[in-house]
């Protein structure tokens, strides 16, 4: 699911924290549909808008490798 | 899980900015504990002999503004296992299946396997409820999708570094322990000296015989 709207962040990700440092934006398809100081609030009024499963919720912070998660043990991901 | 007991002790310490909204029952004034002004909560796992894992029932739910008031989500209770080694939380399949979640973000992970090879993947997120049991909720955890060894919830650094998280040995029992927010550091160096120095200042007794 969202893998569309996730490659959208990726390739423009350097622009997006530009343009929204520290926020949470709701991205559809290829368009930046909301912006949110966060996550909950973007949640609750996205679900509200667009349903769930419709919309990808990401903070843009200024950090590299910010949406990479790591695990040393226990869980396996497929 | 291993047979254990959970006692929950009031605490007290100066808030810390955190990214995720806690939220905390009140403490009794009566039975707050040493060098803290604000409540907190805080839970104590004791184990009968040595555990290898670190495990505690929590519950789960969509996110939502409990200050919002009913309907609220379904919540379900699931085996919790504490790890260190997870940047962040993870929930398996049973989990999302049960609540019923749908995605809202994605992420790529990193999972260090065998000989240390480092797979990467991409996978769903989701924002949930975490109620954990010393009476603390954290609101709108972001949550990733994954198969847990031992349980369906793995409970990351990004809910550990909330607050003070300890584990014990002594006497052959585990007890682990866990305080929101932060409260003092913990330093055991420290502690031993400050032990050498009581110690070492003490007249010298007469040997008894």
């Amino acid at each position: 699911m969202l893998e569309r709207e996730f490659h959208y962040y990726k390739t423009h990700e350097r622009e997006l924290v530009e343009r929204y440092p520290g926020k949470f934006i709701a991205i559809v398809g290829e368009e930046v549909v909301g912006v949110f100081d966060d996550e909950l609030t973007a949640y609750l009024e996205m679900k509200k808008k667009y349903g769930l499963g419709k919309f990808l919720l990401q903070e843009c912070l200024p950090v590299k490798n910010s949406h990479v998660q790591r695990y040393h043990s226990r869980v396996a991901f497929r | 899980m291993p047979a254990c007991e959970e006692l929950t002790r009031p605490a007290v310490s100066l808030p810390r900015s955190v990214p995720l909204k806690v939220q905390l029952s009140p403490a009794p004034a009566s039975t707050a504990v040493r060098f803290q002004q604000y409540p907190t909560f805080g839970f104590t796992t004791k184990a009968q002999g040595i555990v290898r894992e670190l495990a505690n029932q929590v519950f789960v739910s969509e996110a939502y503004n409990p200050a919002a008031g009913p309907p609220e989500p379904v919540k379900q209770s699931y085996i919790a296992i504490w790890d260190t080694g997870a940047t962040n939380t993870v929930i398996s399949r049973k989990v999302v299946q049960e609540l019923n979640l749908q995605a809202s973000g994605r992420i790529q992970v990193q999972a260090v396997g065998a000989g240390d090879k480092v797979h990467e993947y991409e996978t769903d997120t989701y924002l949930v409820n975490l109620f954990l049991p010393n009476n603390v909720l954290i609101i709108g955890i972001r949550v990733s999708e994954g198969t847990i060894g031992g349980g369906d919830v793995l409970i990351g650094m990004d809910v550990i570094t909330h607050g003070d998280f300890a584990i014990t040995n002594y006497n052959g029992q585990t007890w682990w322990t866990f305080r929101v927010p932060s409260n003092e550091p913990i330093d055991f160096v420290q502690e031993i000296e400050e032990h050498k120095k009581t110690h070492s200042s003490r007249p010298a007794s007469t040997p008894e015989h």
